[in-house]
């Protein structure tokens, strides 16, 4: 197993003024793998995309650290320097968002904006610049990059925009990328397409991803492991093989179910988990998911299960699969 | 069966060159499910919109029990609207924010003289919120304090208030959680069921599709390319778009990563679509022939329709010669004609 | 906290005017119109408290009793003008087409007039008098009632409970009324509130020109129009009559600011 590129341990976020704050990242712990595509699955309100925005410190300016640690190699990201952040972000690693056109400034042309990095980071000139923004055009797979470089956002559709964005995130050669629910707003034709090149670019480059989304489908297709959070947590870690065939959180467990396969045959119901996702203002106590829970037990309103590992490379956080449940209670 | 909708040839030209929807016919009978999928900008919504009469046709018709409804005017159409109801995509933006949970289940029932006081139209309200699994207590709560799976039930009883016979859904669960999903699904389903309903049920998601439907068509740029009973459209899609369509869903399990067929680029403008077969620009198996004569929609099997010259019984990928790119990560500047076919 | 002081101060400013307004009568120490040679010019004393005017006549009592003019000259131009563009600005977005082109057009148009001007414009055409000044005052207003409320409405447009209102039957004006309008009156009551100071300052100033109430009646502009005329005798008049306009439109334009805060959607959630 290669070497931890980002380590994030105990992580914790909190929205508001010390006094009224609301707690939306209760301790998340994540790990990725130079050279490995890690799947964070989740739904609203999960924390999924806040803790991806905690990695690169890119929180929202409402929301605080207030515990844990964020190690990028072996720098701590919570305690760098605006400077040492600069050094760092688009460099080392970055970042693609969910809609490329919000993400991509309307108003300057793709290749500057590609450009940018490779200027501040690598010190190019800007012919060396505009060359190397034309390689990587052609390398996301853009027809007629020597045309294209001089289009402006709004010339191009949704599944350019998104490989523009994926040009510029890698145009550093970083060792990680943050991908924040890279397809959601795609067809799935340009879907598929998008996830074919994250997948080569992460071979080519031995680039580590963190693909965000809440979408197990997503995750079947990229994944190497699967982290899935509930309530701020992470709740399950496994490979993603594991996490298909031996699922051990029940919240795992209904969502898997819950998702309408294409391979389903005719099923008059789709089994279904009661209740909501928690507000972050309302987060029940204990194990966060307790009152929707089937298999919940006297503990899980009480204390707040650890991932606690129960297989090679698979880690739960449920009172109903711990080995210790007997001590505590 | 009994026709409950036919759509006939239906057109609707936006700004004069906008060809949004381009010549559709189809039909659904009674207590039937059909999906429309294809992806955004074919024009599914905007078939939705032009069967509840949100907008005017500009060529075409519409028949509601073999009533022509298509230019008949507003005042005439309201008996009609108590039979054709919808269930719209964004759980938030369908809900008036100034009305209470009560007002808005109850509100097509106002609109069309059902109840006769504030007494009745309450308890209506309550019976009605107890439908869907939310409480009758919550009769008087603002749509922003529901979640969104909260929210979208209170759409979708509201559609059932007037016991209509077609429900024009769009996009109904997209907007929601996954968790929540399945539940919205279920109630569609149970609903239906229960009062007997037909759905027009638009989507882009084949797997939501294949739970919900008995009939699906396909659309691309403005047209059905493809119109099956939905085991036999699963089994084989006979046009190559539905096949690419279907190849592209993300795989249900990580040992079912497969070949997909990558479509070359994004679908063309429906300013300027293109001669001939309006998919020869992206078709893996595109002939000369397609690119100078359109395919008519025909039967290729029982029921089973499609509008392709090559439409056969067999799969597309069998007809392919595998081109082998794993490396180059789905790159689509390669000429039309060529395909690549990447794990 | 210093501004919920400035609110508050206005809205019990505000709720006294009204009082003033409603039951002046039984408030005026004096006959407002009543003459009295004998005491012209005089400064604050027990009987006359904020002094008399070149004709004797009790400057406090004016004021109170000009307070009725200006108000309703202030409260009813806007409401006339907010009924009238209101209705077709949400028309004109709401059906679209050739009338609101046309509405467009004559918004732009009027727009292109400064409200004084145009007030002006009116009451030179129609003749001075206090009926033609609020129909004055109304015209000025008019375009901008239009013009928040078609954008306004054009945005509710586009909301899904529009159509599904549609889809289910309802009729338009019905739509219009029950549907479009609760959803832009935040941003409208605001515009009203400012409106009503501005449409007092207004009535002031045209008074003030000698176009709107004609004496011997009081308006808070011909007390400060005379007052001024006569300064040297007695500043009283047309300091205080200033001090009422002033502290009227400050209280209005306060209570639109912090409505606008209130109503403010992206505010009410916190």
């Amino acid at each position: 197993m290669s070497e931890p590129i980002l380590t994030i341990r105990d992580l914790k976020v909190a929205f508001g003024p010390e006094k009224v704050s609301m707690e939306a990242l209760r301790g998340v712990d994540i790990t990725v793998r130079r050279g490995e595509c890690l799947g964070v699955v989740g739904e609203s309100g999960s924390g999924k995309s806040l803790t991806a925005l905690a990695a690169m410190r890119l929180l929202p300016s409402a929301a605080r650290i207030t515990g844990g640690s964020v190690l990028f190699k072996d720098q701590d990201m919570t305690s760098l320097s605006r400077k040492g952040l600069e050094q760092l972000r688009g460099n080392e690693m970055s970042m693609i968002f969910q809609e490329p056109m919000t993400a991509l400034n309307p108003v300057m042309r793709v290749g500057d904006q590609i450009a940018a990095p490779l200027r501040k980071h690598k010190g190019l000139s800007a012919k060396a610049a505009r060359a190397r923004t034309i390689e990587q055009l052609d390398s996301v797979g853009i027809p007629d990059p020597h045309r294209r470089i001089d289009n402006f956002p709004h010339e191009m559709s949704g599944g350019m925009r998104q490989r523009v964005m994926i040009a510029m995130a890698l145009a550093c050669e970083p060792k990680l990328l943050i991908a924040d629910e890279p397809t959601t707003a795609l067809d799935v034709t340009i879907q598929a397409q998008i996830l074919d090149l994250l997948r080569a670019k992460q071979k080519e480059m031995d680039l580590a991803i963190i693909i965000i989304t809440h979408d197990f489908g997503v995750v079947a297709e990229i994944a190497d492991r699967v982290n899935v959070m509930y309530g701020g947590r992470v709740v399950e870690e496994a490979g993603v093989g594991a996490l298909f065939d031996h699922t051990l959180h029940p919240y795992s467990i209904g969502l898997l179910n819950a998702t309408p396969t294409i391979e389903m045959e005719q099923q008059r119901r789709l089994p279904a988990i009661g209740g909501a996702v928690p507000h972050i203002s309302e987060m029940p106590s204990g194990c966060a998911f307790h009152p929707r829970c089937p298999e919940r037990r006297p503990t899980c309103d009480r204390l707040v299960p650890n991932l606690e590992t129960v297989a090679l490379d698979q880690r739960v956080a449920c009172w109903a699969r711990s080995t210790a449940d007997e001590q505590v209670a | 069966m009994n026709k409950l909708l036919e759509v006939t040839d239906l057109k609707k030209i936006f700004g004069g060159s906008v060809r949004a929807v381009d010549g559709v016919s189809f039909s659904l009978a009674e207590r039937e499910t059909l999906a429309l999928v294809g992806e955004s900008g074919c024009g599914k919504s905007t078939v939705s919109r032009l069967i509840l009469r949100l907008t005017n046709p500009t060529q075409g018709t519409i028949r509601f029990e073999g009533k022509d409804i298509t230019r008949i005017s507003q005042g005439a159409l309201k008996s009609i609207r108590r039979e054709i109801q919808f269930v719209f995509q964004d759980p938030f933006s369908s809900l008036d924010p100034r009305m209470t949970a009560g007002e808005i289940v109850t509100e097509p029932l106002s609109v069309h003289g059902l109840v006769r006081n504030g007494r009745e139209r309450r308890s209506t309200a309550e019976r009605l919120l107890q439908a869907v699994g939310l409480s009758s207590k919550h009769v008087d709560n603002w749509p922003r304090q529901f979640s969104g799976g909260q929210r979208q039930r209170l759409g979708i009883i509201r559609a059932f208030a007037l016991g209509p016979r077609l429900i024009v859904a769009d996009e109904p669960v997209s907007a929601l959680d996954v968790s929540v999903r399945s539940q919205v699904i279920n109630i569609l389903q149970d609903m239906q069921e229960d009062k007997g309903t037909a759905y027009l049920f638009i989507s882009h998601d084949m797997a939501t599709v294949r739970h919900m439907a008995d009939r699906v068509a396909v659309m691309y740029l403005g047209k059905i390319v493809e119109l099956a009973p939905k085991t036999s459209f699963f089994a084989g899609p006979q046009h190559p778009y539905a096949e690419a369509l279907l190849s592209a869903v993300p795989a249900s399990h990580p040992s079912k990563r497969r070949r997909r067929i990558l479509l070359a680029g994004d679908p063309p403008s429906p300013i300027s679509i293109p001669s001939g077969c309006r998919f020869h620009t992206r078709c893996p198996i595109a002939q000369d022939v397609c690119k100078s004569s359109e395919p008519p929609l025909k039967p290729v099997a029982d029921n089973h329709l499609a509008a392709c010259h090559f439409a056969q019984a067999w799969p597309i990928a069998s007809r392919l010669k595998d081109v082998d790119a794993p490396t180059e990560g789905g790159r689509f500047d390669n000429v039309p004609g060529d395909l690549q076919v990447c794990r | 906290m210093l501004d919920r002081i400035f609110v508050t101060f206005s809205v019990c400013f505000l709720v006294l005017l009204a009082v003033v307004v409603v039951f002046g009568d039984f408030i005026q120490p004096h006959d407002p119109l009543l003459q009295n040679f004998a005491v012209r010019d005089q400064g604050p004393s027990s009987t006359y408290w904020l002094g008399t005017d070149d004709f004797g006549r009790d400057v406090f009592s004016r004021i109170l009793e000009g307070s009725r003019l200006s108000m309703t000259v202030g409260l009813v131009s806007p409401l006339i003008a907010a009924i009238i563009g209101i209705t077709m600005g949400t028309s004109a977005a709401y059906f679209g087409g050739w009338p609101e082109r046309i509405v467009t057009r004559l918004t732009d148009m009027m727009m292109s007039f400064d409200p004084l001007l145009l007030g002006v414009l009116v009451v030179a055409l129609l003749g001075p008098g206090i009926l033609n000044l609020s129909i004055a005052i109304s015209f000025a207003l008019i375009p901008s009632f239009i013009r928040l409320s078609r954008a306004s409405a054009l945005a509710v447009r586009q909301e899904a409970y529009v159509d599904a209102a549609i889809a289910m039957g309802r009729p338009s004006y019905s739509t219009i009324v029950r549907h479009v309008l609760p959803n832009i009156s935040g941003p409208l009551v605001v515009m009203t509130t400012l409106w009503i100071g501005t449409a007092i300052r207004l009535e002031a100033t045209l008074s003030f020109i000698g176009l709107g109430a004609q004496p011997p009646a009081p308006s808070w502009g011909n007390i400060v129009r005379y007052g001024v005329q006569n300064i040297f005798g007695s500043p009283l008049p047309a300091l205080f009559a200033g001090l009422a306009i002033t502290l009227t439109v400050l209280s209005f334009n306060i209570l639109g600011d912090a409505l606008r805060d209130r109503l403010d959607p992206d505010r009410t959630v916190r």
